[in-house]
């Protein structure tokens, strides 16, 4: 079973690459003067401009999280200690794999005319694999 | 299939962009078959190097190469202002690549 970090930082770092590929594309081409830029395709330019606005309002959602955390007075529980900004940490980062997710998989799904079935499929099964390592997060703290 | 004659190829770019005449998908089918031969050179090496070998990971690094000789297709034009890899054919090779590295990465 894999472990939340390793979803998120999979996650994460794909939308890194893809965001770079996006940036190298674009810089090069619009360097070179292209004579078809990638840009110009609408498709392109709004996801491109999505991504980059999910990536860098991450560190502001980070320390926004880590700021209720750090707050946080913890208090004893059955054989543990009780932290609810846990669940909170939790939400908002399981709803970033989905979102980064949901943009990455935008252009393929639409330029190769890829199935919603399928998307679906992946995305349950996402979405299982994300709630399972939540509640582990939740019950044993990572 | 009807290509246009072989007639005022001045530069290189104009050579390079003739094929595209008889066939529009001529780079798609031309990138397609450099990145299975990469991705079996790639993986045929990790093989020999460790013994059992990781497709998933050849065909991503493959597609990131693959995008970026495409990237480069997309720069050359003729002296018509036509380029060598147009733009959707591009975007085609852009979505397949997005597909493999999602995989690979998913797959770790």
């Amino acid at each position: 079973m894999a472990r939340f970090q390793d979803i998120f930082g999979n996650l994460a770092f794909i939308g890194l690459l893809v965001l770079a590929l996006f940036s190298v594309i674009i810089i090069v081409q619009g360097t070179n003067e292209a004579v078809q830029p990638l840009i110009d395709n609408e498709l392109v330019s709004g996801t491109y401009g999505d991504l980059n606005e999910t990536m860098g309002s991450l560190e502001g959602t980070s320390s926004t999280q880590y700021g209720l955390f750090s707050k946080e007075k913890p208090s004893p529980g059955f054989g543990a200690i009780v932290m609810f900004t846990i669940v909170s940490i939790g939400k908002t980062f399981g709803n970033i794999i989905f979102t980064f997710f949901t943009l990455i998989i935008k252009v393929p799904l639409i330029v190769l005319g890829i199935e919603q079935t399928i998307v679906a499929m992946i995305l349950s099964f996402l979405t299982i694999t994300t709630v399972i390592a939540l509640w582990v997060v939740y019950k044993f703290g990572g | 299939m009807v290509c246009s004659a072989f007639t005022n190829i001045n530069s290189i770019g104009d050579l390079l962009v003739w094929p595209t005449g008889c066939n529009y998908y001529i780079y798609l089918i031309v990138f397609a078959t450099i990145f299975i031969t990469l991705t079996l050179i790639l993986y045929n090496r990790q093989k020999e190097r460790e013994i059992t070998g990781d497709l998933i990971s050849s065909m991503g690094v493959s597609s990131i190469a693959v995008i970026f000789l495409a990237l480069t297709g997309t720069l050359i034009k003729n002296s018509a202002g036509i380029p060598m890899v147009q733009q959707n054919i591009f975007l085609y090779i852009f979505a397949v690549g997005i597909i493999f590295i999602l995989i690979w990465f998913f797959k770790r």
